[in-house]
């Protein structure tokens, strides 16, 4: 027996509980919201002008100039704005009767001259991070973002389609199940065009030809219990965001998340893509259904805890085959305890009582849980 | 001069795990006298890396039952009179993100792949290379009519990253300074570029010639490290003082950055390491004391390190992209399932391999307990392997296949894999030939005892080699050239020193695991054919025989008489039925 119990991985899946999110730009902007403003999901909360793209030129090479000749034959100078086909530096040629020049491929702005080096930022679209969780703005961050404070249901997910670095992919729509079992797969002919715009759920998986449909109908996001192994790479570059609530494979959605994406069914969400498993900013996917403004809390109210506890009768998960997304609950009295593995290793485990049907009793590696609810 | 201290309460923060262990003196040997471990607390719901730390010290407290946290959590240091609390206490870590790094440089063959070495031996990742000579034409002369090719290209490239560290090299010593001039126009306009707050940091290791012009075009927009040149002549390649200077920036800009980091190097007495650092430091220390050519691997959750040493010269390569935990994803859209599937025997699905390793990396923690999962993760530890030692084994310089100790820490270890699988694992992928010997890290502290060296060198190395490192065994690979009609191509007589005696005759192409356990110790004899061939500055080696006494292990003796390279058949079903049959004859 091992007398101390450590802390579990731990994976919020809940009607109601109060979260913070951070909402920052990729590149510094400027914000829109105040501190204690209410904002809906798709109130934008920062707003950035990042090129379309960035042009880097040798002005020497591009009309032959010399570093040193560079600054008198400019004809625009760093910061200033320039015109399509606006000449940005004249060269003269043959005795000065003709002129070699050099004109902008569109409208932009010359951000940097360095030598003969120049950097013209060709205008793109304005890029905004909405609210996304509908709340209550509690910390402005100049230039930056802000959070947002916000009451609801929340889903965390173990993979999402959006990958570190890679753009985000977000969406604000209703949940629609559209094959209303934990293992039904999301087939193309289910897909109206009703969906468009919606959450789709299915607690099974999806077809490679469900996520092209998905596409062409231009859902708003996907939730699926699992995904097939071969089709990551699809959901990675589909337009929407996909979140995957139990892993890689096909099995059937766990009871928690089935029994409240089912509750959630026609209700508005949002649905957050991102996903980094390692370092400080280490996130899950994840789906939040707000509460309505009527049922919130007041926000000095305490919140919830933001985080579960080992305890007696505390619901688990199994994060590995055999017992992978399998739920289960510690006992009344647990310990931990040595099982030897196959390979003769010992690793600490714990009794847990599976919820399957003949409600298996098992012995299982503390590493192997982690605590859901 | 201060005395060491004596009980020292050491932590090995990771990116998954955070472990914690007590060493100190028992009858007048150092000694571990426990070790545990937490998830780290690193992200949600914590973001306080002390967190998981206290969870491995208050289960330390009740393994061992001293109390080492005073009622306010607060590390009881130094230790008191009635034993409770610790001396001192030392930590590394391997949690923080990596560096991110663009690579500029005028030759791709020189200064570029110099710079290239010691980004990949620091704790940093290659986001993309520029070199001049590679480039088609002269810079800038494909871009036309505002189409940006080539150079122009690649230039563009570097000013949408978002690096850490632009390494600047370049040009021998006292070379021609014009190029770097270009180069740093080119860095220059692109740090303009950017916001402020965004600009990377840019550390020039080219001609020092030019670093006056480089700082003058650079230093007013961003901060410049200079460093001795990568390359200071045609035939002298010199990473080292850029790696150094990459570490300590990963240290300020990184590691610095972990949530809590603060309270946890106040509790240290000499700051927190990096775990590779560290680790280094253990295999060093091998070398030196048992005069051995270590190769030492630790196939950790978030990344993959190799340490080659021979006590005086030093290589390591730092694989921050690809593990066998976070990494899993990574390594496989780099190098494909298929490439997983050809180490594992026929019975194996591939859908059902491609799940199983990619639910791995959503949680690197969990460690599979059935022999079938467990032999996934050793498929994906050697195509791992494989693929990191790649540019080892084409690099003269380095006598990877003449290591005499090989050393194994991390994932593998810590998820309870059996020592004959793992070591198939090394000898399939690791191409060292002879006589070695194989050892473990099996409490995954290794690291982390190479910072208790720190405090007390003493401490750690007999903790270290009392309770940490068990030998897996002995392996013997032969060079093979066996003439046609010689299917018997070794002859194995083991007379254990306990008694008895055991004969065995390897065929060509199999292998052969002798049992002799850790710390038993047997004659052996091996006669080979005319086709056999060993170094023949092995010690006990005459007339095509080895005879010497060899020291058993976990696994036992390991004859492994399949030449190298491995044999690989055309047909997959065919190899992976070899691979069966490997995995019978090695008891994995």
């Amino acid at each position: 027996m091992i007398e101390f119990v450590p802390q579990l991985l731990q994976r919020r899946v809940t009607a109601n509980t109060r979260i913070r999110r951070a909402r920052r730009l990729p590149v510094p902007g400027e914000t829109a919201g105040a501190l204690g403003m209410r904002i809906g999901a798709q109130d934008v909360i920062a707003r950035a002008y990042p090129p379309k793209i960035r042009r880097a030129l040798s002005l020497t090479r591009v009309i032959g100039v010399t570093e040193a000749e560079v600054p008198k034959r400019l004809l625009k100078q760093v910061g200033d704005p320039v015109e399509a086909r606006e000449i940005i530096i004249a060269k003269p040629i043959n005795f000065g009767v003709q002129r070699l020049v050099y004109r902008a491929p569109e409208a932009g702005q010359i951000t940097a001259i360095q030598g003969s080096w120049m950097i013209l930022d060709l205008y793109g679209q304005p890029y905004d991070v909405p609210a996304l969780y509908r709340g209550t703005i509690v910390a402005v961050e100049p230039r930056q973002g802000g959070t947002v404070e916000a009451q609801g249901a929340l889903v965390q997910g173990v993979w999402g389609s959006s990958a570190p670095g890679a753009q985000a992919k977000e969406a604000v729509g209703v949940i629609k199940w559209l094959n209303k079992t934990s293992d039904g797969i999301l087939e193309a002919e289910s897909i109206e065009a009703d969906a468009r715009g919606a959450i789709l759920v299915a607690g099974g998986g999806v077809t490679a030809a469900a996520l092209e449909r998905a596409t062409e109908i231009q859902i708003g996001g996907l939730v699926v219990g699992w995904l097939q192994p071969e089709l990551r790479a699809r959901a990675k570059n589909a337009r929407f965001p996909v979140m995957v609530t139990e892993g890689f494979g096909a099995k059937t959605m766990c009871a928690p998340i089935y029994d409240l994406l089912t509750a959630l069914n026609g209700q508005e969400a949002a649905l957050n893509g991102r996903y980094q498993l390692r370092g400080a900013e280490a996130c899950r996917p994840e789906l939040f259904a707000p509460l309505a403004a009527s049922r919130m809390l007041p926000s000095d109210a305490p919140a919830e805890l933001d985080q579960l506890e080992v305890a007696p009768r505390a619901r688990v998960r199994g994060l590995c085959e055999p017992y992978l997304g399998w739920i289960g609950t510690l006992p009344e009295t647990f310990w931990l305890q040595w099982l030897i593995t196959d390979a003769g290793t010992p690793l600490p485990a714990t009794l847990v009582e599976w919820q399957t049907v003949s409600g298996e009793k098992e012995l299982v590696p503390w590493t192997n849980l982690e605590l859901i609810g | 001069m201060a005395e060491a201290p004596t009980s020292i309460l050491f932590a090995d923060v990771g990116a998954a795990a955070t472990k914690v262990g007590l060493v100190d003196l028992v009858a007048g040997q150092y000694r571990l006298l426990g070790a545990t471990r937490a998830p780290s607390s690193i992200g949600a719901p914590y973001h306080d890396v002390m967190a998981g730390v206290r969870q491995a010290i208050m289960q330390l407290q009740a393994l061992t039952g001293r109390r080492l946290l005073d009622a306010q959590n607060a590390l009881l240091k130094p230790a008191r009179g009635d034993g409770d609390g610790a001396d001192a206490f030392t930590a590394v870590t391997s949690a923080a993100l990596p560096l991110h790094t663009v690579v500029i440089g005028l030759a791709r063959d020189f200064s570029v792949t110099g710079a290239e070495r010691a980004v990949n031996s620091s704790c940093a990742v290659v986001e993309h290379t520029i070199a001049v000579d590679e480039e088609s034409g002269r810079w800038g002369t494909t871009a036309q009519d505002g189409r940006a090719g080539g150079p122009s290209a690649a230039v563009e490239k570097l000013a949408t990253l978002r690096a850490d560290v632009i390494v600047m090299v370049g040009g021998i010593d006292g070379g021609a300074v014009a190029p770097l001039r270009e180069m740093a126009n080119i860095v220059a306009a692109v740090g303009a570029a950017m916001d402020e707050s965004q600009r990377p940091l840019v550390v020039f290791a080219g001609n020092q010639a030019a670093r006056g012009e480089v700082a003058e075009r650079i230093g007013t927009l961003m901060q410049v490290h200079m460093v001795d040149n990568v390359l200071p002549t045609l035939d002298h390649l010199n990473p080292g003082p850029l790696q150094m200077e990459l570490e300590s920036i990963y240290r300020q800009r990184q590691i610095e950055k972990i949530p809590g980091f603060a309270k946890l190097a106040a509790w240290t007495d000499r700051g927190v390491m990096t775990s590779a650092d560290a680790y280094t430091r253990v295999a060093e220390y091998l070398a030196r004391k048992y005069q051995l050519r270590v190769l030492a691997l630790d196939l950790g959750a978030s990344a993959t390190t190799l340490i080659h040493t021979d006590g005086k010269q030093l290589r390591r390569t730092i694989l921050e992209e690809w593990s066998i935990g976070f990494g899993l994803e990574a390594l496989l859209d780099a190098v494909g399932i298929e490439n997983i599937m050809r180490w594992l025997p026929a019975s194996f699905e591939t859908s059902e391999v491609h799940a199983q390793l990619l639910n791995q990396a959503l949680y690197p923690t969990a460690a599979p307990t059935r022999w079938h999962d467990l032999t996934v993760l050793n498929a994906a530890g050697r195509e791992l392997l494989s693929k990191v030692t790649q540019a080892w084994q084409n690099d003269p310089a380095l006598a990877l296949m003449d290591s005499d100790l090989i050393l194994l820490s991390g994932a593998p270890l810590a998820r309870g894999g059996k020592p004959s699988a793992l070591l198939l694992m090394l000898l399939d992928t690791l191409d060292v030939r002879g006589i070695y010997s194989v050892a473990a890290d099996s409490v995954g502290l290794a690291s982390a005892l190479g910072a208790v060296a720190t405090v007390n060198p003493e401490a750690a190395a007999q903790a270290l080699e009392s309770d940490c490192l068990v030998t897996w065994g002995t392996v013997f690979v032969p060079e093979l050239a066996p003439r046609a009609g010689e299917p018997v191509v070794l002859n194995v007589q083991v007379q254990p020193a306990r008694g008895g005696r055991l004969e065995a005759d390897v065929k060509l192409g199999s292998l052969e695991l002798i049992p002799l356990g850790e710390g038993e110790k047997a004659e052996i004899e091996i006669r080979g054919g005319r086709g056999v061939r060993w170094n023949k500055f092995i010690e006990g080696f005459k007339n095509n025989t080895f005879k010497r006494e060899v020291q058993g292990g976990t696994a036992g003796l390991l004859i492994d008489a399949r030449g190298r390279p491995l044999p690989q058949l055309d047909q997959m079903e065919r190899q992976r039925e070899k691979m069966q049959e490997w995995m019978w004859e090695a008891g994995a």
